[in-house]
């Protein structure tokens, strides 16, 4: 019975991740009309399909939390890198070569 | 006729010892070859309108001699001695990865002789600087081949770091004695530790720019070359790493120091926990300081605010470590040997190079320090004068251990006082060329700093020549020498208790159990294993890292210089890579390094999906950057007037989002591989494995498919920032898929032979882990060109 549920688990989140890409084309197509809602979504839905990927396919969650404790440092560690890259060009006081 | 058998041992060797020996041998081999290079130039500075350098010799020795130092020296010299004692210090008999480790060895030679051949090819070597910096790094403004030798030299040598640093990370966390908890693992394993998750996270975000580099000067993509790109992306994602390289320079010398001050003071460190939690806090704010680097680029000011004060606060634990260090030795009886007198020649000058460098942290003095001769002296009074004082503290230190032998002690003083001496004369009058450029070839005598730079050239000399006598005093001992016992400094870590040098596996006695009353020794495992020889199945020796290392160098060079050159490398690589997995499918090279003492906090994963789960955090910094990059470009686009094509322009949505289909499908596939097995399923696990490698063969021929309509459209590589960014991203991306497909070529070939059981599964399980991070990452990637 333990088998069958392993089994169902995976085929469920692998359809929760196949309908979340369904919806991310669908925001695409829907970007006009939606602004900025649609890039926000669409980021935001391919973060939790990384998650899911993590935390079932790749067993994250069988292992020790020292798994999930280091992935989230792997992550947070891009963090300020992101800010500062973000912030560069967001708000620049560097002269911008022309074309 | 040479005989074959010694030969034989140092080529195939997969014992930590003997790699700790070459690693200790080649980076003497490059610290010669960086200090020759540094004479050179400091001949050409020593007078005014000098002509023994043209500009272009003088460029590239300068650049060489800071890149070999930086990176084929000191870190590799750390190595060296982490290969052979941490091992030791945790009671283990070899790391967990023996073939890895050798393989992360001939890796870093082959990095380190693609360096050195540049220098022989047409238009000399690479002579950007050892930053590398962008536009110079491009083909416009560093035509000649040996540039993209440099690149990818240099991206061979993180692969090789990459690669060490993960079988380390396992080996501390997974095989330690029994007993020994993590708290009482010697100051010199813990500062490794904390070099390992710098280089775990620093090293493959490195390999990011690389790649991007690589890429602009043998592709032709647009990077660097690009308004979008150019050189204020270099420096983030360049200095993103180059900080935390200082650390990792910096702290297996101090670990030594630590170390050397407690044996020789014959007292505890003091405040041990303190300076762990020092070094937790320089680890975690080591990657928030890297804009310093970069107050004069133009960033907002804001940005620059910020990592001022980062970069202060980053000065705390350090001086917290150097006042634990200086109170160990309160009360002390100490004894003056050689490695002491490096050790705390160490710290004073570790401690002159810190302070310097909190006045560089300020951006209004950055301003006027940037460029000049005091950030010279600040970083080699940090990194000659901490780290590699401290890694020559620690060769004295353990040379009658690797050796069985003991150096002279009149020699090893000669060598630290004319050592000091040089050093000083060296590097402390260049605080005082606060107006002198760094870069310059040469200057005028009108200028005034002929006189001091004549003196900086004499230290350099007198440095040069200490060197001398410690390589004359060592060569004589180690044939001459008195014979070392096995404690003849009174150690307390466990390398100490072993012969001089160590039998093969460590401990002849048994497994070393820490208990509250010392060390005991147990003869059997508690899983059944024994400690003895048969264990590891003979000598335990491969052919195979030395020859995938040559395969891999070879057709790096030929990427760069030749076609036939490239294809003969990855044809040598190819062959080796199946040689090796022919020796493990046919269990030639059977060694187990089980896990049989503490294992905190990784007690529920097995040392293999730890590895591949270490290589998985190290591939999210290397995504991440280019992901990075992908943002970076993606918003500079909008200030340049660059007009990104909208989804659905360039590339088909639909078409995209099938090909992602077909890569989720994989991974559920993969999953219930595992799951099969895990149920005991032979047919399982060879038809899910079937299904996923054709899965993943239809995404890449896809790509292919989606890569040739590009082409005939004519979108190439080099078309513009966004067809540049799309290419280099998917096709990392598709190479991870290809090398998955290989793998999986193997986990098949071996389930078809019945290699794989519900108790024994571990190759199926570590590989999942990584067609996971395939699948992820693609997830990640698909909506940056298809939707956005």
């Amino acid at each position: 019975m333990r088998e069958m549920d392993e089994e169902w688990k995976y085929t469920a989140v692998y359809g929760v991740i196949v309908v979340a890409l369904l919806m991310q084309v669908a925001l695409a197509l829907l970007s006009r009309s939606l602004g900025i809602i649609a890039p926000i979504g669409i980021l935001s839905i391919s973060g939790l399909q990384a998650t899911f990927v993590f935390m079932i396919f790749m067993q994250g969650r069988y292992g020790t939390r020292a798994i999930t404790a280091f992935m989230a440092l792997s992550v947070a560690t891009l963090l300020p890198l992101f800010i500062a890259l973000i912030f560069s060009v967001g708000f620049p006081q560097h002269a911008v070569p022309g074309p | 006729m040479v005989e074959w058998g010694p030969l034989r041992r140092w080529l195939f060797t997969t014992n930590h010892k003997d790699i700790g020996i070459l690693y200790l041998l080649t980076s003497m081999y490059f610290l010669v070859a960086g200090g020759v290079l540094a004479l050179t130039f400091r001949v050409q500075l020593s007078v005014p309108e000098s002509e023994f350098l043209n500009p272009d010799s003088y460029n590239q020795a300068v650049t060489l001699h800071g890149l070999i130092m930086v990176l084929w020296v000191i870190t590799p010299m750390a190595a060296a001695f982490a290969n052979y004692v941490v091992p030791i210090q945790i009671g283990a008999k070899d790391m967990a990865f023996p073939r890895l480790n050798a393989l992360s060895y001939w890796v870093y030679l082959a990095s380190g002789m693609m360096v050195l051949s540049s220098f022989f090819a047409p238009g000399g070597t690479a002579d950007w600087g050892w930053t590398t910096y962008a536009p110079l790094n491009t083909l416009r403004f560093s035509p000649a081949t040996s540039g993209s030798v440099m690149g990818l030299a240099l991206m061979l040598l993180m692969a090789s770091g990459i690669v060490s640093t993960v079988n380390f990370l396992v080996t501390i966390f997974r095989l330690r004695a029994p007993g020994m908890k993590l708290v009482h693992m010697p100051l010199f394993t813990w500062f490794w530790l904390f070099t390992l998750l710098l280089m775990l996270w620093a090293f493959p975000a490195f390999l990011a720019p690389l790649t991007l580099l690589v890429a602009d000067r043998v592709l032709g993509t647009v990077f660097f070359t690009s308004a979008e790109g150019g050189s204020l992306l270099w420096n983030h994602l360049f200095w993103f790493f180059g900080h935390p390289e200082v650390y990792i320079l910096v702290l297996a010398g101090l670990g030594i120091i630590g170390e050397l001050f407690s044996v020789f003071s014959r007292r505890p460190v003091y405040g041990k926990k303190i300076i762990i939690a020092s070094l937790i806090a320089a680890s975690i704010l080591s990657y928030t300081v890297w804009v310093h680097h970069m107050f004069m680029t133009g960033v907002h000011r804001g940005l620059r605010e910020a990592f001022n004060i980062t970069t202060e606060i980053i000065s705390i634990p350090f001086g917290i470590i150097v006042l634990s260090y200086m109170f160990t030795l309160i009360g002390g009886r100490i004894r003056f040997k050689t490695p002491m007198l490096f050790a705390i020649g160490a710290l004073i000058l570790f401690t002159i190079g810190g302070v310097s460098g909190v006045f560089n942290s300020s951006v209004a003095l950055n301003y006027g320090l940037r460029g000049t001769f005091w950030v010279v002296a600040h970083f080699h009074y940090v990194i000659v004068g901490g780290a590699l004082t401290g890694l020559f503290a620690g060769l004295y230190y353990w040379f009658p251990k690797m050796t069985g032998r003991m150096y002279n002690e009149k020699l090893g003083k000669i060598h630290f006082i004319t050592y000091f001496v040089g050093f000083n004369l060296l590097y402390f009058p260049m605080h005082f060329l606060i107006d002198m450029p760094r870069r310059i070839v040469t200057y005028g005598a009108e200028t005034g700093w002929g006189d001091i730079n004549l003196l900086i050239t004499v230290g350099g000399f007198i440095f040069g020549f200490s060197q001398i006598v410690m390589f004359a005093n060592l060569l004589y001992s180690l044939v001459k020498g008195p014979v070392a016992d096995k404690d003849p400094w009174g150690g307390a870590s466990l390398e100490w208790i072993t012969s001089s040098p160590p039998p093969k596996f460590n401990f002849d006695e048994g497994i070393p159990v820490i208990t509250t009353q010392g060390v005991e020794f147990q003869t059997s495992a508690p899983n059944g294993g024994t400690v003895h020889e048969e264990e590891y199945g003979g000598e335990h020796l491969s052919p195979w890292p030395i020859i995938v290392s040559a395969g891999a160098g070879i057709a790096l060079l030929g990427a760069a210089l030749s076609l036939p050159l490239f294809v003969l490398g990855l044809v040598v690589f190819a062959l080796s890579v199946i040689g090796w997995g022919w020796e493990d499918l046919r269990e030639k090279f059977h060694v187990t390094v089980d896990a049989i003492g503490e294992k905190w906090p990784f007690d529920g994963v097995e040392n293999s999906s730890l590895g591949m789960w270490f290589f998985v955090f190290g591939e999210i910094t290397f995504f991440g950057s280019l992901i990075g990059g992908y943002v970076f470009l993606r918003a500079n686009s909008t200030l340049t007037g660059f007009w990104w094509p909208p989804p659905g322009q360039v590339h088909d949505i639909f078409f995209g989002a099938f090909n992602t289909i077909i890569l989720i499908t994989s991974g559920l596939t993969m999953a219930l591989a595992l799951h099969s097995i895990r149920q005991g399923s032979q047919r399982g696990l060879r038809a899910s494995l079937l299904v996923t490698f054709l899965l993943g063969l239809l995404f890449l021929i896809n790509k292919g498919i989606e890569w040739t309509e590009l082409f005939s459209e004519g979108i190439t590589f080099s078309t513009d920032i966004a067809s540049s960014t799309y290419f280099l991203l998917t096709g990392v991306h598709g190479a991870h898929v290809l090398s998955g497909l290989l793998a999986m070529v193997y986990l098949i070939t071996k389930a078809f032979r019945g290699g794989f059981s519900q108790e024994k599964h571990k190759a199926v399980e570590s590989f999942g882990i990584y067609w996971g991070v395939v699948v992820s990452v693609w997830v990640l990637l698909f909506p940056l060109f298809y939707l956005l």
